[in-house]
This record gives C-alpha cells, structure tokens and sequence, in this order.
C-alpha cells in the first residue's frame, strides 16, 4: 500500500512541477518583453534558451504523468479530464516559446508609443495563464474553485481582445509606418494574444470537467 | 458419491456466479485488477465460511423438520445446478440460496415430506425486504460515503488511494459476509447428515465448500466479472463502495449471530440466521445508486430482465424439482 501511495505522490509532483514550469515559462517571457523594449537583445536571448529549456522539461513530464496514469489505471473517472487538461496546457508553453524565439529572432520595430499597450496585453495573458495555474491546481482539490478560477480566465481574455483590438487600431491608424511594418506588428499582436485564448480554451474545458466531477 | 461431486460442481458454479456481487463494482469500475481482487475473495470467502456460516446453515436443517435420505440430496442439487448454470449462460447473476430453499421444497411437496411453512413465509418475507431495503439503504450509504470523501478535500489521486483501499477493504467484509451465506448453501444441505451418515468435522465441510466457491471464482468467474460489473449501470468507484457496504451491513446483519441476538433482545422479535441474495442485494444497490442519478446511463431493459428472473427462477428450480422428485421417487 505504501508502494502504491508513493505512486500517488510522485505524480502528483510530477503534476505540480509540470504547472509550475508553466508558471516559469509565463513569468520569463514577461521578463523577455521589458528586457526586449530595454533594447537589451543578449537578455532576450538568454530567457529565450531557458524558455525552451522549460517547454522540453514540461513536455517530458507531460508524457511520463500521462503514461503513469495509463500504466497504473489511475483516476479511472477523472483520467480523460486530466489527460485532456495536460495536453491543452501543453500547448500553452509550446505558444510562449514560439513567440520568445520570434521575438528574439525578427526583433519587430515596436514604437514607443505603444509600448505600454503591449506592455499591457502581455500583463493581462500573463495574469490569465497564472488564473488558470490557479484553477487547473484546484482541480485536484476543490472544482468549485477552479470553476471561479477559470470563468476570470474567460473575463480577462476578453479584455485582452479589447487591448489586442485597440493595438491593431493604432497600428494601422499610425501612418508613420509602412503597411509591412503594420503587418508585421499585427501578426505579433495576434501571437501574444493567442496565449490568452488558449488558456481560455483550457478553462472552458475545465469548467465543464470540473462540473461533472 | 454423487451427491459429493455435485456439491463440488455447485461451489464450483456459486463461484464463478457470486464473486461478481464482491468485487464486480470494483472491477467494472476499473479500480481494481481480477487478478488482485480475486485472491482477496478466496481467503475472506474461507475465512467468513469457518467462522460464521454454522448459523445460517441451520435454516436447511429447520425448514424440513423430518428429513430424508442423504442419497436424495442429488434430487435437490441437480435443479439448483442446472438453473444457476443457465443463468449464468443468460449473464444473469442469480440466488443459490433461493434456488436451493426452493428445490428443497419441490422435492418436499412431492415426496410428502413435513415443510416448515413459518420459517419459509418467514424467509420469503425478508426475500421480498431485503432488495428493498438495500436500495434505499444504498442511497444513504452512497451520501454518507460521498460527503465525507468530500469533507477531507483530498487531491483527487489521495482520493483515488482512498477509495482503493476502501474498497479492498469493504470487499473482503463482503466476502467474509458472503462466505458464511454461500458456503451455508452448499454444506447446509449436508449438515442434518454430520455425524450420522457424514463422518465429517463441520469446520472441514466449511472449508471445503468454501474453497470450492473459491476455485470456482478463480477460474470461471472473469468473464461473469467484466460482463456483469457493468451491464446494468455505469458504476463509479465512490457508487461501488457504497454497494459495497450495503452488502456488509445487509449480509452480515443475517448471518450474524451477536448481531441478530441484540436485535431479538432490543426489539422482542424473533429473527433467524438466514441465507440472503448477495445477487439481489447487489441488483437492488445499483438500482438504488442509479435512482439517486435519475436513472441517466442505466440498462432499463436488462434491469427488468434480470429482476423477473428472480421470480421465474425459483418457480422453474421449484418445478424441476418437484418433477424430478416424483420421477425418482
């Protein structure tokens, strides 16, 4: 029995770390942004190789916890649940990586003006990933606080397509820039602003799973 | 001799037709591998037969006062045997007990002999009773079950090891309660002949049927298991455990001696040790758990199927055995 308790307690670390890689990742690529309008380019790169590091880390831990779980038919109510939640916040990792290496490898012209907007959006994805941390974690304990978790999740994403929708008009209102550079701008308007929905993608996933739990 | 071997081949059938009342929810509800829940079965089972099954045992003795050659006992064997092996073809998990009470009386009608018409009333009263309570005794258990799990607000996989070891737990109550009740159905039979045509310890008699049930489940009971476990209801751990402990408090509250004994003395009533339907009971349950989910993922169809077969069941082994009675009378 102590075995088996044990098999238990490693997944449930495995779990958590898993989560906390994700909040790393969040929490660097934060970083990544100040230090990318600071104009500080070999800070920018650094994060990005510990960003890429985190996603294969929690990649690697995703496959081990999803196995486990099959191997020793744990959970056998919530295993669909939980696999289809890891797999979802995979992706969520997979997208900050992709925007920190674009960042750091097409180094987009972004105009001081509107720095603080983008400031802002990245803030506002930031604060839905760390709700959905959050909630994902109380899945394992309370649903009824991962739903209260994960509905805010869906609040801030909307607000974040207000900001993305106010940055796209000042971009293309800008005529200081050509239509490339406008292109260019939006496209990573849009990459940052894909975090948020995918975090929202996982909450409205979670909702339901937590409500038949 | 042939008497022996057919006691043999029916522990061999009770097996593989009741360790799916013990550990059928556990497995159907993927909590639990055969291979480990079956070897849990087979030593509670013995252990629940040496211990408790001399007290429902003895309603085989009582309910024909005046009894009969051993020789004759295949007359009443032969029935039970046929009627449990069809259905467990037709996947129905049915009541030996019953089938054997009423082969007993089949037998008892034809040749004459005296019938103890109290106990027998007696006996189909709380037949009649048992699923009923167990169904709504299910529903309080599932509640009582469910919120405390809920209370300890344990991480899902905590909870998952919770109910893991609560249902090894209240499985090998189970079987402990079904040792005595099942082995009571094989070796009851025999026991007006201890001493005088059986040269046999009861304890020992206890035993062996005991490990027959258990080499019956070993070997025949899986595939019962794995088309049982869910046929009715789609039955999830927490639902398991509360069919679980509805089979302990049910089964051991009728085969229990202490128990029984402080009921009669509490209440001035005069209850008997008796052999109850774990099939029955463990039907009703999951009935009952699915009636407090409004019926949503329930096998309407195989539910009233089943059921009927608790009534057409002991009238064919009844009738079978009257005839055969007559035939070789």
């Amino acid at each position: 029995m102590s075995f088996y308790k044990n098999n238990q307690k490693e997944l449930i670390d495995s779990i958590n770390l898993f989560l906390n890689n994700i909040l790393e990742i969040n929490n660097l690529f934060e970083s990544l942004i100040k230090e990318f309008f600071l104009k500080n380019y070999k800070g920018v790169e650094d994060l990005t190789i510990k960003i890429s590091n985190l996603e294969s880390e929690c990649d690697k831990l995703r496959r081990s916890t999803e196995r486990k779980i099959y191997k020793e038919t744990l959970i056998p109510e919530q295993r669909g649940d939980v696999l289809g939640m890891l797999e979802n916040l995979d992706k969520i990792p997979g997208q900050l990586q992709g925007n920190a290496h674009r960042i750091n490898t097409e180094k987009p012209n972004i105009h001081e003006d509107l720095h603080d907007d983008f400031n802002s959006l990245v803030q506002n994805n930031s604060t839905c990933v760390k709700l959905l941390i959050s909630g994902s974690k109380q899945f394992f304990i309370d649903p009824k606080k991962t739903i209260e978790d994960c509905l805010l999740v869906s609040k801030h994403e909307s607000t974040g397509d207000k900001i993305s929708t106010k940055l796209k008009n000042a971009i293309f209102n800008n005529n200081n820039l050509d239509l490339s550079q406008k292109m260019h701008l939006r496209y990573f308007v849009e990459i940052i602003d894909e975090v948020a929905n995918l975090a929202e993608d996982v909450a409205d996933r979670l909702i339901i799973s937590s409500v038949k739990n | 001799m042939t008497y022996l071997i057919l006691a043999l081949v029916l522990g061999i059938i009770i097996g593989a037709n009741d360790a799916v009342n013990v550990f059928g929810s556990a497995i159907g509800s993927k909590m639990l591998k055969f291979s480990l829940a079956i070897w849990f079965f087979i030593i509670f089972i013995i252990l629940g037969a040496i211990i408790n099954a001399q007290y429902p045992s003895a309603i085989y003795k009582n309910i024909i006062p005046s009894y009969f050659s051993l020789d004759r006992t295949v007359i009443i064997l032969m029935p039970v045997i046929v009627a449990t092996f069809v259905s467990i073809k037709l996947k129905i998990s049915s009541s030996i007990s019953q089938s054997l009470i009423f082969s007993i009386i089949g037998f008892a009608t034809a040749t004459g002999i005296n019938i103890n018409y109290d106990i027998f009333e007696r006996l189909i009263f709380i037949w009649i009773l048992t699923p009923f309570i167990s169904f709504l005794l299910v529903i309080i258990l599932y509640f009582l079950i469910n919120s405390c799990l809920n209370l300890l607000k344990l991480n899902i996989f905590y909870k998952d090891f919770v109910i893991r070891a609560l249902l090894i737990l209240f499985g090998c109550l189970a079987a402990f309660a079904l040792g005595s009740n099942l082995t009571a159905s094989i070796v009851g039979i025999f026991s007006p002949f201890l001493n005088s045509s059986i040269h046999i310890n009861e304890n020992l008699l206890f035993f062996l049927g005991s490990s027959c049930i258990g080499l019956g489940a070993l070997f025949f009971s899986k595939k019962i298991i794995h088309n049982i476990g869910t046929k009715v209801s789609k039955i999830n751990p927490v639902s398991a455990l509360a069919i679980l402990a509805t089979q302990i408090v049910i089964l051991l509250f009728f085969s229990s001696k202490l128990i029984i004994d402080y009921v009669n003395l509490k209440f001035g009533i005069n209850l008997f040790a008796m052999p109850i339907s774990a099939s029955h009971v463990t039907l009703a349950s999951i009935l009952g758990i699915a009636a407090f989910k409004g019926f949503r993922e329930t096998n309407i169809k195989n539910s009233l199927f089943i059921i009927s077969s608790w009534i057409y069941l002991p009238v064919v082994v009844f009738i079978f055995s009257y005839y055969l009675s007559l035939t070789f009378r």
